[in-house]
Protein backbone atom coordinates (compact mmCIF):
# COMPACT_ATOMS: atom_id res chain seq x y z
CA UNK A 1 0.00 0.00 0.00
CA UNK A 2 1.17 3.44 -1.21
CA UNK A 3 1.70 5.75 1.67
CA UNK A 4 -0.31 9.28 1.27
CA UNK A 5 1.58 12.56 1.66
CA UNK A 6 0.34 15.06 3.37
CA UNK A 7 -1.56 16.88 0.76
CA UNK A 8 -3.29 13.68 -0.13
CA UNK A 9 -3.84 13.39 3.76
CA UNK A 10 -5.20 17.00 4.21
CA UNK A 11 -8.08 16.12 1.10
CA UNK A 12 -9.01 13.08 2.86
CA UNK A 13 -9.45 14.58 5.93
CA UNK A 14 -11.52 17.40 4.45
CA UNK A 15 -13.79 14.73 2.66
CA UNK A 16 -14.03 12.74 5.95
CA UNK A 17 -15.85 16.00 6.55
CA UNK A 18 -18.65 15.31 3.79
CA UNK A 19 -18.96 12.33 2.99
CA UNK A 20 -18.44 8.71 4.49
CA UNK A 21 -14.83 7.33 3.55
CA UNK A 22 -14.07 3.71 2.29
CA UNK A 23 -12.36 1.20 4.74
CA UNK A 24 -9.26 1.69 2.40
CA UNK A 25 -9.47 5.77 2.85
CA UNK A 26 -9.58 5.06 6.66
CA UNK A 27 -6.41 2.84 6.92
CA UNK A 28 -4.40 4.84 4.78
CA UNK A 29 -5.57 8.05 6.66
CA UNK A 30 -5.28 6.64 10.06
CA UNK A 31 -1.71 5.46 9.22
CA UNK A 32 -0.32 8.41 8.13
CA UNK A 33 -1.90 10.38 10.82
CA UNK A 34 0.04 7.88 13.33
CA UNK A 35 2.98 9.39 12.75
CA UNK A 36 2.29 13.19 11.22
CA UNK A 37 1.30 15.42 14.04
CA UNK A 38 1.48 18.41 11.34
CA UNK A 39 -1.64 16.50 9.73
CA UNK A 40 -2.73 15.76 12.99
CA UNK A 41 -3.49 19.42 13.67
CA UNK A 42 -4.97 19.67 10.57
CA UNK A 43 -7.67 16.90 11.53
CA UNK A 44 -8.23 19.19 15.10
CA UNK A 45 -8.32 22.68 13.48
CA UNK A 46 -10.33 21.76 10.26
CA UNK A 47 -13.07 20.77 12.47
CA UNK A 48 -12.84 23.61 14.98
CA UNK A 49 -12.88 26.01 11.72
CA UNK A 50 -15.98 24.14 11.20
CA UNK A 51 -17.09 25.26 14.80
CA UNK A 52 -15.74 28.59 14.60
CA UNK A 53 -17.59 29.49 11.54
CA UNK A 54 -21.17 27.96 12.89
CA UNK A 55 -20.90 30.64 15.49
CA UNK A 56 -19.72 33.51 13.11
CA UNK A 57 -23.12 32.35 11.64
CA UNK A 58 -25.00 32.60 15.28
CA UNK A 59 -25.86 29.09 15.59
CA UNK A 60 -26.05 28.38 19.49
CA UNK A 61 -24.80 24.78 19.12
CA UNK A 62 -21.59 25.66 17.62
CA UNK B 1 -51.87 39.00 12.27
CA UNK B 2 -49.83 41.66 13.62
CA UNK B 3 -46.30 41.33 14.89
CA UNK B 4 -47.96 42.64 18.71
CA UNK B 5 -50.32 40.21 18.81
CA UNK B 6 -47.48 37.08 19.31
CA UNK B 7 -46.68 37.18 22.95
CA UNK B 8 -43.20 35.35 21.49
CA UNK B 9 -42.44 38.06 18.76
CA UNK B 10 -42.64 41.71 20.34
CA UNK B 11 -40.77 44.47 18.29
CA UNK B 12 -37.71 44.18 20.22
CA UNK B 13 -37.38 40.38 19.66
CA UNK B 14 -37.88 41.31 16.00
CA UNK B 15 -35.11 43.11 16.66
CA UNK B 16 -32.83 41.00 18.25
CA UNK B 17 -33.53 38.03 15.79
CA UNK B 18 -33.31 40.23 12.54
CA UNK B 19 -29.90 40.79 13.68
CA UNK B 20 -28.57 37.38 13.59
CA UNK B 21 -30.45 36.31 10.76
CA UNK B 22 -28.93 39.41 9.27
CA UNK B 23 -25.73 38.32 10.11
CA UNK B 24 -26.28 34.82 8.99
CA UNK B 25 -27.69 35.78 5.63
CA UNK B 26 -24.42 38.14 4.86
CA UNK B 27 -22.55 34.99 5.44
CA UNK B 28 -24.01 32.92 2.78
CA UNK B 29 -24.90 36.10 0.36
CA UNK B 30 -22.35 38.54 0.57
CA UNK B 31 -24.95 41.14 -0.58
CA UNK B 32 -26.18 43.27 1.52
CA UNK B 33 -29.40 44.09 0.07
CA UNK B 34 -30.03 40.24 -0.79
CA UNK B 35 -29.65 39.50 2.87
CA UNK B 36 -31.75 42.16 3.98
CA UNK B 37 -34.53 40.83 1.87
CA UNK B 38 -33.97 37.24 3.00
CA UNK B 39 -34.12 38.25 6.41
CA UNK B 40 -37.72 40.71 5.77
CA UNK B 41 -38.98 37.32 3.80
CA UNK B 42 -38.12 34.90 6.56
CA UNK B 43 -39.85 37.37 9.21
CA UNK B 44 -42.85 37.96 6.95
CA UNK B 45 -43.41 33.93 6.63
CA UNK B 46 -42.38 33.32 9.98
CA UNK B 47 -45.20 35.93 11.18
CA UNK B 48 -47.48 34.26 8.35
CA UNK B 49 -46.79 30.85 9.85
CA UNK B 50 -46.61 31.30 13.20
CA UNK B 51 -49.55 28.70 14.02
CA UNK B 52 -46.72 26.30 13.06
CA UNK B 53 -44.31 26.99 15.29
CA UNK B 54 -44.35 24.07 17.51
CA UNK B 55 -42.44 24.95 20.37
CA UNK B 56 -39.84 22.25 20.24
CA UNK B 57 -37.14 24.12 18.93
CA UNK B 58 -36.02 27.48 20.05
CA UNK B 59 -37.49 30.21 18.15
CA UNK B 60 -33.83 31.16 16.51
CA UNK B 61 -33.26 27.36 15.66
CA UNK B 62 -37.00 27.78 13.96
CA UNK B 63 -36.27 31.16 12.12
CA UNK B 64 -32.94 30.27 10.81
CA UNK B 65 -34.82 27.04 9.22
CA UNK B 66 -36.88 29.00 7.61
CA UNK B 67 -33.76 31.66 6.03
CA UNK B 68 -32.16 28.50 4.98
CA UNK B 69 -34.64 28.29 2.77
CA UNK B 70 -34.97 31.85 1.99
CA UNK B 71 -31.16 31.84 0.81
CA UNK B 72 -31.35 28.67 -0.96
CA UNK B 73 -34.28 30.51 -3.03
CA UNK B 74 -32.66 32.89 -3.81
CA UNK B 75 -29.36 31.22 -4.62
CA UNK B 76 -31.28 28.94 -6.68
CA UNK B 77 -33.01 32.08 -8.50
CA UNK B 78 -29.04 33.55 -8.96
CA UNK B 79 -28.09 30.96 -10.42
CA UNK B 80 -30.50 31.15 -12.61
CA UNK B 81 -30.13 34.76 -13.55
CA UNK B 82 -26.69 35.76 -13.27
CA UNK B 83 -24.80 32.38 -12.00
CA UNK B 84 -21.40 32.93 -10.10
CA UNK B 85 -18.30 33.04 -12.48
CA UNK B 86 -15.88 30.34 -11.88
CA UNK B 87 -13.35 31.04 -9.53
CA UNK B 88 -9.54 31.50 -11.15
CA UNK B 89 -8.77 27.66 -11.01
CA UNK B 90 -5.48 28.08 -12.15
CA UNK B 91 -4.34 30.80 -9.07
CA UNK B 92 -7.03 28.63 -6.30
CA UNK B 93 -4.57 25.19 -7.54
CA UNK B 94 -1.73 27.55 -7.20
CA UNK B 95 -2.77 28.94 -3.83
CA UNK B 96 -3.10 25.08 -2.34
CA UNK B 97 0.36 23.79 -4.12
CA UNK B 98 2.16 26.81 -2.36
CA UNK B 99 1.53 25.19 1.10
CA UNK B 100 2.83 22.27 0.23
CA UNK B 101 6.38 20.81 -1.41
CA UNK B 102 6.75 18.86 -4.51
CA UNK B 103 6.81 15.71 -2.61
CA UNK B 104 3.20 17.09 -1.40
CA UNK B 105 5.11 17.62 2.32
CA UNK B 106 3.76 20.76 4.27
CA UNK B 107 5.79 23.51 3.41
CA UNK B 108 5.16 24.72 7.05
CA UNK B 109 3.91 22.25 9.29
CA UNK B 110 0.98 23.10 10.95
CA UNK B 111 1.28 23.54 14.79
CA UNK B 112 -0.89 23.09 17.67
CA UNK B 113 -3.42 25.70 17.82
CA UNK B 114 -3.68 24.86 22.16
CA UNK B 115 -7.64 25.56 23.14
CA UNK B 116 -8.93 27.33 19.98
CA UNK B 117 -12.81 26.90 21.41
CA UNK B 118 -12.01 29.79 24.20
CA UNK B 119 -11.37 32.18 21.11
CA UNK B 120 -15.04 31.45 20.34
CA UNK B 121 -16.16 33.60 22.84
CA UNK B 122 -14.10 36.46 21.21
CA UNK B 123 -15.44 39.16 19.45
CA UNK B 124 -11.98 39.88 17.60
CA UNK B 125 -11.12 36.62 16.94
CA UNK B 126 -14.95 36.03 15.07
CA UNK B 127 -13.83 39.48 13.04
CA UNK B 128 -10.53 37.74 11.92
CA UNK B 129 -12.37 34.70 11.07
CA UNK B 130 -15.05 36.76 9.13
CA UNK B 131 -12.16 38.81 7.03
CA UNK B 132 -10.55 35.24 6.41
CA UNK B 133 -14.18 34.06 4.34
CA UNK B 134 -14.35 37.22 2.81
CA UNK B 135 -10.70 36.19 1.23
CA UNK B 136 -11.98 33.08 -0.56
CA UNK B 137 -12.79 33.43 -3.81
CA UNK B 138 -16.80 33.87 -4.40
CA UNK B 139 -17.58 30.25 -5.72
CA UNK B 140 -15.40 28.21 -3.38
CA UNK B 141 -16.88 30.31 -0.41
CA UNK B 142 -20.35 29.62 -1.58
CA UNK B 143 -19.79 25.97 -1.33
CA UNK B 144 -17.88 26.12 1.97
CA UNK B 145 -20.58 28.18 3.71
CA UNK B 146 -23.46 25.82 2.18
CA UNK B 147 -21.54 23.05 3.64
CA UNK B 148 -19.97 24.29 6.80
CA UNK B 149 -22.77 26.30 8.08
CA UNK B 150 -25.67 25.71 6.27
CA UNK B 151 -25.17 21.52 6.59
CA UNK B 152 -26.01 20.60 3.53
CA UNK B 153 -25.19 17.83 1.79
CA UNK B 154 -22.85 17.93 -0.90
CA UNK B 155 -25.14 16.31 -3.36
CA UNK B 156 -27.40 18.72 -3.07
CA UNK B 157 -24.50 21.14 -3.02
CA UNK B 158 -23.47 19.85 -6.56
CA UNK B 159 -26.91 19.71 -7.33
CA UNK B 160 -27.94 23.67 -6.58
CA UNK B 161 -24.42 24.81 -8.41
CA UNK B 162 -24.27 22.27 -11.20
CA UNK B 163 -21.37 21.18 -10.47
CA UNK B 164 -19.44 17.33 -10.00
CA UNK B 165 -19.07 16.14 -6.41
CA UNK B 166 -15.21 15.96 -7.37
CA UNK B 167 -15.07 19.82 -7.87
CA UNK B 168 -17.05 20.04 -4.59
CA UNK B 169 -14.48 17.95 -2.33
CA UNK B 170 -11.50 20.06 -4.40
CA UNK B 171 -13.42 23.36 -3.82
CA UNK B 172 -13.66 22.91 0.18
CA UNK B 173 -10.40 21.30 0.80
CA UNK B 174 -9.30 24.52 -0.59
CA UNK B 175 -11.38 26.38 1.40
CA UNK B 176 -9.96 24.79 4.83
CA UNK B 177 -6.69 25.16 3.75
CA UNK B 178 -6.87 28.65 3.16
CA UNK B 179 -8.89 29.02 6.11
CA UNK B 180 -6.53 27.91 8.20
CA UNK B 181 -3.98 29.34 6.89
CA UNK B 182 -5.46 32.43 7.50
CA UNK B 183 -6.27 31.90 10.90
CA UNK B 184 -2.51 30.99 11.38
CA UNK B 185 -1.27 34.15 10.38
CA UNK B 186 -3.70 36.61 11.17
CA UNK B 187 -4.90 35.23 14.92
CA UNK B 188 -3.34 31.64 15.87
CA UNK B 189 0.46 32.77 15.08
CA UNK B 190 0.48 36.09 16.66
CA UNK B 191 0.88 35.93 20.28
Amino acid sequence: MRLLSCKETTALVSQGLDRKLSLWERCALRIHLLVCDACRNFVRQSAFIRRAVRRLAGHDDA
Amino acid sequence: MNIAQIPLLDGTQVEQHRSYLLRYAMLQLRDAGAAEDAVQDTLIAALEGFDRFSGNSSVKTWLTGILKHKIIDHLRRQSREQPLVNDDERSEADAVDALFKSDGHWESRPGAWGNPDQSLENKKFLEALEKCTQNLPAKTARVFMMRDVMEIDTEDICKELGITSTNCWVMLHRARLSLRECLQITWFGKS
